[in-house]
């Protein structure tokens, strides 16, 4: 029971919380602009799967939305427009994520640097795109 | 206000709690990784990158099989 209200807990304030983790995230990267670590990497990749990867998940699980209607919490549905789009986005972090893993492990500093900027520009238009859905009130 | 709204209303909240539930329960293995990435120097393991790995292939696989159905969807 303890558990479950503290996961309750965590889901509702999380979207509050989502911002200032990207904050002192962006504030740490801007800092580091030199060099990027795998620390960072890592970080970014377990926000991103927490924020966005999970939530659009589950918004995909949800029934197809019929013309005209959006998610509400009478009618949780996705919008097959939107998981699309989504979905296309998520690719392309995906790979920029392998890109900037392959940078830092060949040693390519200034790649690594600029593959880590392209790819924090890419989740940003991720975490908009989960916003869109609604869902994320929820925990994006 | 009358019984019937009171229920309604209890039938809305349950529901929410829920979908906060579910949703928490997917995000909160990530954000208390993150976190502690973050601020208390943990290192990942090769046997936790696999995991990730493999988590995220399988949640890409359901993303893209429900693209498919709504592809092939009529309605």
């Amino acid at each position: 029971m303890k558990k479950i209200v503290f996961i309750l807990a965590i889901a509702l304030s999380i979207g509050g919380c989502a911002k200032e983790m990207q904050n002192l995230s962006s504030a740490i990267s801007a800092a580091q602009n030199f060099k990027i670590t795998q620390g960072q990497v890592d970080t970014a990749r377990n926000s991103y799967d927490g924020f966005v990867l999970a939530p659009l998940h589950r918004y995909a699980l949800l029934p197809r939305c019929k013309t005209g209607q959006s998610l509400t919490l009478n009618n949780p549905c996705h919008d097959r427009k939107l998981l699309r789009q989504i979905r296309e986005v998520d690719r392309k972090v995906e790979d920029a994520f392998i890109t900037t893993q392959n940078r830092i492990t060949s040693g390519d500093d200034k790649g690594a640097v600029l593959a880590y900027n392209s790819l924090m520009s890419l989740i940003d238009i991720g975490k908009a795109l989960i916003n869109q859905t609604g869902i994320s009130v929820l925990g994006g | 206000m009358d019984p019937v709204t009171i229920m309604a209303d209890i039938q809305l909240a349950i529901k929410l709690a829920k979908m906060a539930y579910d949703a928490g329960k997917d995000m909160y293995p990530y954000v208390k990784t993150a976190y502690e990435i973050m601020f208390k120097n943990k290192i990942l393991t090769a046997e936790e990158r696999d995991a990730m790995t493999k988590q995220e292939q399988e949640w890409r696989a359901d993303i893209d099989k429900q693209i498919a159905e709504d592809d092939a969807a009529t309605d």
